[in-house]
């Protein structure tokens, strides 16, 4: 049973990023960063009850989206051979990606039963396959081992898990958001993974004493009555996910005026966060946050709410200058567009 | 008879094994060496539990697949179909995880201990901790999830012979009365307010703290909670968590004997309850909770919290206190990248096994035979066939491809630790830390990658101090950099022997050391911490043709305005590289630092 979502104190900028990063998947991942104890991975394992169903072609071992024309290969040798593919309802999968996860699960091998009991040379989906259009958890992800980063950046880029072995080659969609979450003081990620994810959230413990003594109260009641925690908390849940629904369907509609582009452009200019990946991440957010506001086009406010999650991660760290990457944004801000 | 602070400190650990018995997953690190006392601990503690519950031990050196679990190949291939093994957290659900050695366990096992803990809760860890030193302790990351921290180091059997108390109650029933417990807003004020004050940052504290609380007013056989129990369970959780003295209170004057007798208080008034409630205990039951009288004087949240911050500092050893009025421990901190002492070794086929790899086998590397052979059984029917198709091959031959092959992986890269010594004596000290600072923060910032380490120490007056503990954070180099001092006499010989020590250290662990020497070199104390150039440039000297011998690069880097021989002379008996670097840059530094690296 899962602490929800919606009763967890605090951590609004966690809290915003996972939803956005639900409303619309290609902002990217989300990386949370922070001190122990400040809920990262409750927060994280509470998000799948948030996700709305979404259909998916039965039995497909990659829950592939029926509206798609092509597929994986399961689906579209499904179609050749004359067999109608099913439509199903489903939640989307958040995937646990334990550290001690060895490649072959996490990429998928051989099928050793059917190998062993028939001779049949078959592909068993590892993680990937089953994270595809969901998520993704890493938990202490700058733990994980060098050689599963480089294979996680590797998909992560092209949405696609190639494996090629002893004559099985199989190559299957893998498009999932990734999450990643830890604490700096056990190392730091190397920049082309955290390239990969698209908001970076910086948890801290809260400080007052009566916050603290509410997340405590909750924990509690949810440790000793479960069930009448969750009921209890049922309705709050249904609401951030209708509103997520909702916020989906404005997404398509939220327009976006030059200026804000131009706005965009300039502070990425500024700050001289790397790469492009910066700008195009910290537009989709911008129209995420403007239709899960309910406004029907975006503008500066959501710029400034936004552009730390997005941009702090991706600056370009200057080790004689204490100041943080946030407060540098902010100032950045400030001086371009002041209020 | 007045207690010894001994006995007191075996009476805690007996109600903590008490506790626990009752809520397995508050967890504890046991601080001891093997020996009687801790056998004695453990088998108290054996006694409480019920004697069906799983008891799972998990020795240091435990492999990822052992803890969680995985394909049984030999079985699978044998009966043809999947067979997984238990792993031993699964087995430990509901029972207890006892972790030997548990100083030792790495970083990957530790993750996906604690990762199955988050999850589900469902187990309690006992962790036994026989680190000598902060050079080895617990992981943070375990150390966080463990309530209680019960020291037995300093324990010998006579203080031990306490007799333990007996539960009024049965488990079951025990934990039936938690449910009944209801604290009021003050209590959850005050515990969490001593949290703060106690410079303790984490929730979970807070969680622990309450929840004990909640099984110590139970085991007295009540569902009303005391002052006594407040500060019990936060005495017990607290007590090694704290960061700072409060300084707020006016009673530091307050003398030792006060304090002890706060203790004293603390332990007879429980005890002489529990005699009183144990008549009762049996006949109160549910109803009698609702109308159960309030207590005679309800203390406000204040006088809760300063009673709270009373108790955990009572039990503090008063040593460790004066640590703490200094300012902040940072022995709590210094921890975490040291707790792996050992697990980093120089060959490419020596040291702590690793989970082997797939890969192609380069030269000197070794092959995981029974990892291949049990990669390539499932596919000997398919390859049978496919080979039948194409040749003659013998039918019964084992085929192994090389994608089958599984590579041995020892922890091999040996990690560089660059050591800054830092002069922080006299008037140019400010300028020279800051120096020393920012070259520390680029060489962190540029080897991040290449997973490198960095340490710190700094000398003035009349002591060496290892300000940054080797790590390769950025974020916690800042924080441990911020506060230091400067001025005062210069003992360089104390520093280079301090420094040698460090450095030693770190051979011993399988990585290399790298010492990079800021200072003037005009030393004016003695290494055994007195002033006078004569003696103290001498033994300086002396030192210095211990480094020599280490075996490991050293750079000296003489800061003086104008480079003297003295900075020259003794760069040679080290065996150092010497750079004058009147305002050493810290770009500079980086680079001189980086011609060493190889």
């Amino acid at each position: 049973m899962q602490f929800p979502f919606s009763a967890i104190v605090g951590q609004e900028e966690m809290k915003l990023s996972l939803i956005l990063s639900t409303i619309d998947s290609k902002i990217g991942g989300v990386l949370i960063f922070g001190d122990r104890g400040t809920g990262k991975s409750t927060m994280v394992r509470s998000l799948a009850a948030l996700l709305p169903e979404m259909k998916a072609v039965g039995d497909c071992p990659y829950h592939c989206d029926p509206a798609l024309a092509d597929g994986c290969v399961w689906c579209s040798e499904r179609k050749l051979s004359g067999h109608k593919l099913k439509t199903v309802p489903m939640l989307a999968p958040v995937v646990d990606l334990p550290l001690g996860a060895t490649e072959d699960r996490i990429i998928g091998s051989l099928d050793i039963e059917k190998a062993l009991s028939q001779g049949i040379k078959s592909f068993e989906p590892g993680l990937l396959a089953r994270a595809n259009r969901g998520y993704l958890y890493i938990d202490e992800v700058n733990l994980l081992e060098d050689h599963l980063v480089d294979l996680l950046i590797d998909v992560a880029a092209s949405g696609e898990n190639v494996v090629e072995r002893d004559g099985l080659s199989v190559r299957h969609p893998a498009r999932f958001v990734l999450i990643g979450s830890g604490n700096p003081e056990e190392g730091e990620l190397r920049p082309q993974l955290l390239d990969r994810f698209g908001l970076s959230v910086d948890v801290k413990t809260p400080k007052e004493v009566l916050v603290r003594i509410e997340i405590i109260k909750r924990r509690e009641f949810f440790e000793r009555d479960p069930e009448s925690f969750l009921l209890q908390w049922a309705g709050a849940e249904q609401k951030i996910k209708e509103q997520i629904i909702q916020s989906r369907k404005r997404l398509l509609k939220i327009t976006v005026s030059d200026e804000l582009l131009i706005a965009t452009s300039q502070l990425c200019a500024h700050l001289g966060a790397d790469g492009l990946r910066g700008e195009l991440t910290l537009m989709r957010a911008i129209r995420a946050l403007a239709a899960y506001d309910g406004s029907k086009s975006a503008h500066l406010g959501h710029l400034r709410k936004i552009a730390p999650l997005a941009l702090c991660h991706r600056l370009r760290r200057d080790p004689l200058d204490d100041t943080g990457s946030s407060i540098r944004i902010e100032r950045a801000l400030d001086e371009l567009f002041p209020e | 008879m007045k207690p010894t602070v001994e006995s007191l400190v075996w009476q805690d650990a007996l109600l903590a094994a008490r506790i626990l018995a009752v809520d397995p997953s508050l967890g504890a690190s046991i601080k001891a060496g093997a020996g009687p006392v801790r056998e004695l601990w453990r088998d108290y503690f054996l006694s409480l539990v019920d004697p069906k519950t799983p008891i799972v031990k998990v020795p240091a050196n435990v492999d990822e697949e052992a803890l969680v679990g995985g394909l049984d190949v030999i079985r699978t291939v044998e009966l043809k179909k999947r067979i997984y093994t238990t792993g031993l957290i699964s087995r430990a659900m509901g029972g207890f995880i006892f972790l030997a050695m548990a100083e030792r366990l790495r970083e990957h096992a530790t993750a996906l201990l604690t990762q199955a803990f988050d999850r589900h809760a469902a187990f309690g860890i006992i962790a036994f901790d026989e680190g000598i030193g902060v050079d080895e302790a617990l992981s943070l990351r375990l150390t966080e999830r463990l309530a209680f921290q019960l020291c037995l180091d300093e324990l010998a059997y006579p203080d031990c012979q306490a007799s333990p108390t007996v539960s009024p109650i049965s488990l079951a029933d025990t934990r039936l009365l938690i449910k009944q417990i209801e604290f009021t807003q003050e209590v959850y004020e005050g515990v969490l307010q001593a949290l703060q004050v106690l410079g303790i940052d984490s929730i979970r504290a807070g969680l622990f703290a309450i929840r004990t609380i909640r099984v110590i007013t139970a085991l007295r056989g009540d569902t009303q909670v005391n002052q006594a129990d407040i500060q019990t369970g936060s005495r017990l959780v607290f007590g090694h968590r704290m960061t700072q003295i409060p300084q707020s209170s006016e009673d530091l004057e307050s003398s030792e004997e006060d304090q002890m007798d706060a203790v004293d208080e603390d332990f007879q008034e429980p005890s002489q309850e529990r005699l009183e409630e144990n008549q009762h205990a049996d006949s109160e039951n549910q109803e009698e909770q609702k109308e159960a009288p309030t207590p005679p004087q309800k203390p406000s949240k204040e006088q809760l919290e300063e009673m709270i911050i009373e108790a955990v500092k009572a039990n503090m050893p008063s040593g460790l206190l004066n640590e703490l009025s200094k300012n902040k421990i940072q022995s709590k901190t210094q921890q975490t990248s040291l707790g792996k002492a050992g697990s980093l070794q120089k060959s490419v086929n020596h040291g702590q096994p690793l989970v082997s790899r797939k890969g192609k086998p380069r030269s000197g590397q070794r092959i995981d035979f029974l990892k291949t052979l049990q990669a390539a059984s499932p596919w000997q029917m398919i390859r049978r066939q496919d080979s039948q198709a194409n040749s003659s091959t013998q039918k019964t031959q084992f085929m192994i491809r090389s994608d089958d092959i599984y590579l041995r992986r020892y922890q091999q890269r040996s990690t560089t630790v660059t050591i800054f010594v830092v002069d922080a004596s006299g008037s140019s000290a400010h300028e020279r830390l800051a120096e020393a600072k920012g070259a520390i923060e680029l060489l962190l910032a540029d080897c991040y990658i290449r997973r490198d380490q960095v340490a710190m120490v700094s000398f003035r007056v009349n002591r060496a101090e290892l300000v940054l503990p080797p790590t390769r954070s950025l974020v916690r180099a800042k924080r441990l950099l911020s506060s230091m001092l400067g001025g005062g006499g210069t003992p360089l010989a104390i520093a280079i022997h301090e420094a040698h020590q460090i450095a030693t250290t770190i051979l011993a662990k399988g990585q290399t050391p790298v010492l990079i020497l800021m200072t003037d070199g005009r030393a004016n104390v003695s290494l055994a911490g007195i002033g006078g150039r004569q003696a103290a440039q001498s033994d300086a000297t002396h030192q210095a043709q211990r480094v020599r011998l280490g075996g490991y690069q050293t750079l000296f880097i003489d800061t003086s305005i104008t480079p003297q021989d003295l900075g020259r002379q003794l760069a040679f008996e080290m065996g150092a590289k010497y750079v004058p670097l009147p305002r050493g840059k810290s770009n500079q530094v980086v680079a001189a630092a980086k011609q060493l690296f190889v």
